[in-house]
């Protein structure tokens, strides 16, 4: 049984009786410490629903445009150009010849053959990921094996270094991506949809890592002061317990002492009364003899 | 220390039952990772927090208030700094989320005067 359950030693806390509870000096800071919890909670989940939102009308597009073919290409190298290169105008807009032409075109833009086919569905696959409800803002990481780490607090402290560099790219790159987007809008080519693409989803993904580092950052920062709160308050606990137990110990001496004083005092006491007692029988042994004295 | 050393530890130390069975349930459900030990962390502290047989002069509550005030410091640059992030972040992924609307627009309209270039053809 410890302490605190043993109710032979666990103080009185009296309150139903309407005398004063005992005073808790560490309420505040526990609250403090809390409101900070729950400051962080509050700030990953309005995170993660805003990349949910936005994230899904990026997987949207995407969606549309993912396979570089079909409609969006045909709209994007327009009807003159469509009709140059020999489309038949068939119902679904773009008949079978058509779709290759466009393939071939897309696959002739594209210069680090990045947006074709397979490579935009994993683009796509990691747009929609991002903005999958189950996203993981815990900071982990893949390691070589594809398995979730926990990333460590080195990278953290990483991120808090070199977090003004980083507010500078990525907000030196979303200005690039405005321009490549004007562009885009203005040309209508698909190289420039290429870019777009291409800087949505380098964009999105630098936000979501920044995003999750500040806030494991912010996370980790808040428990190291939790932590060297909680050692002083422990501290300031350890110290009175110890001296509250000095306190009792001497107490316990003092008292000893103070009774072996009464004792040896009593003691002292009645060896005088046998003393007392001795010389008086001595005396009366006196008076007995000269009453029979001749 | 591992996990396993710990629940035996866990299991031997004068915790309160009702803790002790709570961290256990923690451990035995979760690996451990940085929010449990966290967790942990929470339980063992309210657990020692508990013993109101300590009692504190006059001058321990002046070093508590003063090492909470400082901790309560720190934590409003945190938030702040955190939450100047996030607005940040914000802006850029509102920024992203308008060009990409625009560029659907622009798709659509482009489909649209395909299809139209195509009718008049």
């Amino acid at each position: 049984m410890t302490n605190n359950e043993n109710p032979e030693l666990k103080p009185q806390t009296p309150d139903a009786t309407g005398e004063m509870k005992k005073e808790d000096p560490f309420a505040v800071g526990r609250e403090r410490m809390a409101k900070a919890g729950q400051f962080i909670d509050n700030v990953k989940t309005k995170t993660s629903s805003f990349f949910s939102r936005i994230g899904g009308g990026i997987s949207k597009f995407w969606n549309r445009t993912k396979n570089f073919g079909g409609e969006a290409v045909a709209a994007t190298l327009s009807a003159d150009v469509l009709a140059k290169k020999g489309y038949n105008k068939a119902e679904n807009f773009i008949d079978e010849k058509g779709h290759q032409i466009i393939d071939a075109t897309a696959k002739g833009v594209n210069q680090a053959g990045e947006w074709i086919g397979e490579k935009s569905e994993k683009i796509a696959d990691a747009v929609t990921a991002g903005y999958d409800k189950t996203v993981d803002f815990t900071g982990k990481k893949i390691d070589q094996a594809g398995n979730w780490v926990e990333a460590k607090s080195d990278q953290f402290s990483e991120f808090a270094k070199n977090k003004a560099e980083q507010v500078k790219d990525i907000t030196k790159s979303g200005i690039e991506l405005g321009k490549d987007a004007a562009f885009y809008a203005k040309q209508k080519t698909a190289e420039g949809l290429v870019a777009v693409k291409n800087g949505v989803a380098n964009q999105y993904g630098r936000l979501e890592t920044f995003s999750k580092n500040a806030i494991e950052a912010g996370k980790m920062k808040a428990a190291q002061i939790k932590d060297n709160w909680r050692a002083k308050m422990n501290a300031v606990r350890e110290a009175r317990l110890q001296a509250q137990v000095k306190a009792q110990y001497d107490q316990a001496v003092q008292r000893e002492n103070a009774a072996l004083a009464q004792a040896k005092q009593i003691l002292d006491q009645a060896a005088f009364a046998t003393k007392a007692r001795e010389e008086l029988a001595q005396k009366l042994s006196l008076m007995q003899g000269l009453k029979v004295a001749v | 220390m591992n996990k396993q050393e710990l629940i035996e530890k866990i299991k031997l130390s004068p915790l309160s039952d009702e803790r002790r069975q709570k961290i256990l349930s923690l451990l035995e459900q979760n690996d451990l990772t940085f929010d449990i030990k966290e967790q942990i962390k929470d339980i063992i502290q309210e657990d020692i927090d508990s013993d109101t047989s300590v009692q504190f002069s006059a001058e321990d509550k002046k070093e508590i208030d003063a090492a909470t005030a400082q901790a309560a410091k720190e934590l409003d640059g945190v938030e702040m700094e955190l939450g100047k992030d996030m607005d940040f972040v914000e802006k850029e992924m509102n920024n992203l989320e308008t060009i990409v609307a625009d560029l659907d627009k622009t798709v659509d309209q482009d489909q649209v005067e395909a299809i139209r270039a195509d009718i008049q053809s």
